[in-house]
């Protein structure tokens, strides 16, 4: 069907029938309205505000200095260390087992006897001592507790071997 | 300082209305279906580059290139609005009712009919065809107009030339 009409004859068809031939164009009046509308559509360039950079530097330095005051490390009060006693490798040859919450006895332990073989006490072999539990101190009772508590001895070994003996004694106690 | 960027931004505006109306409004005229819609399409591609100036490129030929885009994707823009059975339908209608008004001028009638058929077409494809066949211009210059390929023109051609023999021929046979 579209063999009947080729190429040129196609062609020729467009150009009998442009929508432009026939018409003269704009008029001098419509180019002028045209012309007058384009150019008053430019928008006004904003009036440039040279302070403003450096109002929002110095409003991010304000919030930077109040931020290093606020959280700073020298506004934080020093707080009290814990004494600390770390025992060094190797371990003292007669480790002291804490006492017991109430007045019992010191437990020694004896030398070991002469045939006896003592372990070997790699920190590899060691384990972490258990802490004792003590019980809740009531508040009433405080002062009459921690007034009679003897200083005890945590003692417990890292998984590196480092073996670590806390002290703690009435006055840790609040 | 603002208001010389603003002179400067008028004149150029100016000057790239007067240098390239005329040929905008015969290809928009072409592209559309009457001459309001053709006025108000150069008129809106005008007002982008006034809206938006640094996005016009310097140099005629690009600047001349950035208004035929425009001016095609405003057509597309309103092709898509309308919807193409729609504006084909009033295309065809208009032509009927010249055709059965007495005795309508046969350049009026080829016009129609030729109107009918592009308005068929998508916009780029009856852009296209419009600056090819309708305005001379070569394959090359309509694909650095429109920013695609040499090929992709050529595919439109094609595919145009298939499509407007078709309803042509059956245009001729009704």
């Amino acid at each position: 069907m579209n063999a009947d009409l080729n190429h040129d004859r196609l062609r020729r068809i467009l150009q009998q029938g442009d929508p432009a031939a026939g018409d003269p164009g704009l008029t001098a009046e419509e180019v002028h309205t045209l012309r007058r509308t384009v150019l008053t559509a430019i928008p006004e360039p904003r009036p440039r505000r040279a302070w403003l950079p450096a109002l929002a530097a110095g409003t991010a330095v304000l919030i930077v200095l109040a931020l290093a005051a606020a959280l700073g490390p020298w506004r934080r009060p020093a707080a009290p260390r814990a004494e600390v006693q770390v025992a060094a490798d190797p371990a003292p040859a007669a480790p002291s087992v804490p006492p017991a919450v109430s007045a019992a006895p010191a437990i020694t332990i004896p030398p070991p006897a002469p045939g006896v073989p003592v372990k070997s006490s790699r920190p590899a072999l060691r384990r972490p001592v258990r802490a004792l539990r003590t019980l809740p101190v009531r508040p009433n009772d405080a002062p009459v507790l921690t007034a009679s508590l003897p200083v005890r001895e945590i003692q417990f070994s890292t998984p590196g071997g480092t073996r670590v003996i806390w002290e703690l004694s009435a006055k840790d106690i609040r | 300082m603002d208001r010389h960027r603003t002179q400067t931004a008028t004149d150029r505006l100016a000057r790239l209305f007067d240098a390239h109306h005329e040929r905008l409004f015969r290809l928009a005229r072409r592209l559309s279906s009457d001459r309001e819609e053709a006025r108000d399409l150069v008129q809106e591609a005008f007002l982008r580059a006034a809206r938006q100036p640094a996005a016009v490129p310097e140099g005629a030929q690009p600047e001349e290139a950035w208004l035929v885009r425009t001016l095609v994707n405003l057509c597309r823009d309103r092709f898509r609005r309308l919807g193409v059975r729609s504006r084909a339908a009033e295309e065809i209608r208009r032509d009927e009712r010249e055709a059965a008004s007495g005795h309508p001028e046969e350049a009026a009638v080829a016009r129609a009919t030729v109107q009918a058929a592009l308005a068929r077409l998508s916009p780029r494809r009856r852009a296209v065809v419009v600056l090819h066949e309708l305005e001379g211009v070569a394959v090359r210059e309509v694909a650095r107009l429109l920013g695609v390929t040499e090929v992709t023109v050529r595919w439109h051609l094609l595919a145009a030339r298939r499509d407007l023999a078709s309803l042509l021929l059956k245009e001729e046979r009704r």
